[in-house]
């Protein structure tokens, strides 16, 4: 029976390419996923203080929206009717959801639903469609323009 | 197995010098004629497959190499503009591409990833015009091993290189000119905005492509950096047992593509592309994957000098070996890897 510490000294010899190269490797995993996670934080706590300076403006003045309120609106997409529902406070728009998407095929869709996000923060329709989901993208920005149209009408609901 | 053959040669206790015991003795190469059909038909049978894995995954994933590598953009691109990195659909394949290569070796070179194949396909098709010029055949000059490795280095400044680019943020403004954008738009049958630059390093590349084989490979892919730095299990390493070697045999190294011999040390520097070629054209099959030395090692000394004193030239038993480039093996392979790009792609 051989000394086992020396078979694994040996392994460990013949095989040290492999283990350097696998420290290497983990090493540089580690560094990536903590540099994520720190910028992913960093970058939270700025999109909390940039939230928050918006936040402040909006309450000194009133937004471009005349009026206050919940609007519906709809619009062609891909494969049928897309509704949206957009919600409008102090003038500025404060949310939008899509209330029905039957027509749109799932997976591009869920690569248009971003939008509403960033219709909240462009607090408009002049924004781009993305790509690889233009028709869905243009169903949700003129269902959008269609609602926002009725609050500038006055608000019918 | 061999050792049981071994004390039937000496309990048939065979006077030494007869046509009998000469038969015995050179029993490695019983049965010449079997033997080299059945080499040549594994070898055949060998090519046929490596050919048919490797235009499946032409046609079904061509942008594979260009979507992980663009993982490895977006991780830089990210790391300066001091971006969080999420996990893409590239970074994604990215990752599953290089856990597979850490399993499996760098199949997905050898197999899988469309510039390799396309370079395979240029230097098959160039191979008249090399006879020709008198670059491959008997006696015919090739590039000198020492300058092969040193060119090989060039690929990995090509990665520092892409990788301060990215991290600049100038990259998008300079990767016009690169010919992945070239074959890329041929792949996709666009060839509309493509930069004239993008084909003329195309076609230099496949200028190099037809007179050193896997020339962009070897010496220019920015991934195959990535994948020559992974620690590779060394269980799927090519090795070789040169016990049994014929002298002046040098069929595996020059069947290898990057000139790198199946010894465990050069196996390890991560050149090896996992072609299986080395395996492939040894006369003796003694080059397989997963040599599981150190267990049996004691054993195998041992029967060696036995066999030694019994004057007779047999191959000394090894541990278990897999062999790499069974038909199974690679298809398992192959199929692993196509599931991954299908659902990460």
């Amino acid at each position: 029976m051989r000394n086992p510490f020396a078979l694994l000294g040996r392994h460990l010899w013949r095989n040290r390419n492999f283990y350097l190269k696998a420290v290497n490797a983990a090493a540089v995993v580690a560094i990536v996923a903590g540099y994520s996670s720190w910028a992913a934080q960093a970058a939270e706590a700025d999109a909390r203080t940039q939230a928050e300076a918006v936040q402040a403006e909006r309450s000194q003045t009133r937004g471009a929206y005349d009026t206050d309120g919940t609007f519906e609106g709809s619009a062609q997409g891909y494969g049928g009717t897309v509704t949206c529902r957009v919600t409008i406070e102090n003038g500025y728009i404060e949310s939008v959801e899509v209330t029905d998407h039957a027509g749109e095929t799932p997976a591009y869709f869920a690569q248009a639903e971003g939008l509403t996000q960033t219709i909240c923060d462009a607090q408009g329709t002049n924004v781009d469609t993305v790509s690889g989901a233009t028709f869905s993208s243009a169903g949700i920005l003129n269902a959008v323009n269609a609602a926002l149209e009725q609050s500038n009408a006055g608000g019918t609901q | 197995m061999a050792r049981t053959a071994s004390t039937k040669t000496r309990g048939a206790k065979r006077p030494a010098g007869t046509l009998e015991s000469l038969r015995n003795g050179a029993n490695v190469i019983a049965h010449p004629k079997n033997k080299m059909q059945e080499r040549l038909r594994r070898q055949y049978l060998h090519r046929g497959v490596r050919w048919c894995v490797q235009f499946g995954f032409l046609i079904c994933f061509p942008a594979a190499w260009n979507a992980a590598f663009n993982g490895v953009k977006y991780i830089f691109t990210q790391l300066g503009s001091h971006a969080p990195i999420e996990l893409t659909g590239f970074l994604s394949l990215l990752l599953a591409l290089l856990a597979f290569t850490c399993v499996f070796g760098r199949f997905f070179c050898g197999f899988a990833c469309a510039f390799g194949t396309l370079g395979d396909i240029v230097y098959a098709l160039a191979t008249p015009l090399r006879r020709t010029l008198r670059l491959e055949g008997k006696g015919a000059h090739r590039l000198p091993a020492g300058v092969q490795h040193a060119l090989q280095l060039v690929k990995y400044a090509v990665l520092v290189g892409i990788c301060a680019l990215c991290v600049m943020g100038i990259w998008p403004q300079v990767s016009g000119a690169s010919p992945w954008v070239a074959f890329a738009g041929i792949t996709a049958r666009s060839l509309e905005g493509i930069a004239p630059t993008a084909f003329a390093a195309l076609g230099a590349v496949m200028v190099g492509m037809a007179f050193v084989e896997r020339f962009f490979c070897q010496f220019l892919c920015p991934f195959g950096a990535i994948f020559s730095l992974l620690p590779v299990l060394p269980i799927s390493l090519f090795n070789r047992r040169r016990e049994s070697c014929a002298r002046g045999c040098n069929r595996c190294q020059d069947s290898c593509p990057v000139r790198i011999h199946p010894e465990r040390a050069d196996l390890q520097s991560g050149e090896c592309i996992a072609c299986g070629r080395c395996a492939d054209g040894c006369p003796m099959a003694n080059v397989t994957l997963a040599r599981l030395d150190g267990f049996k090692r004691d054993q195998a000394t041992d029967d060696a000098s036995e066999l030694a004193q019994s004057n007779t030239r047999k191959r000394p038993p090894a541990g278990p070996a897999i062999r790499g480039t069974e038909v199974a093996l690679t298809l398992v392979k192959a199929a692993i890897l196509a599931a991954l790009c299908y659902l990460l792609m």
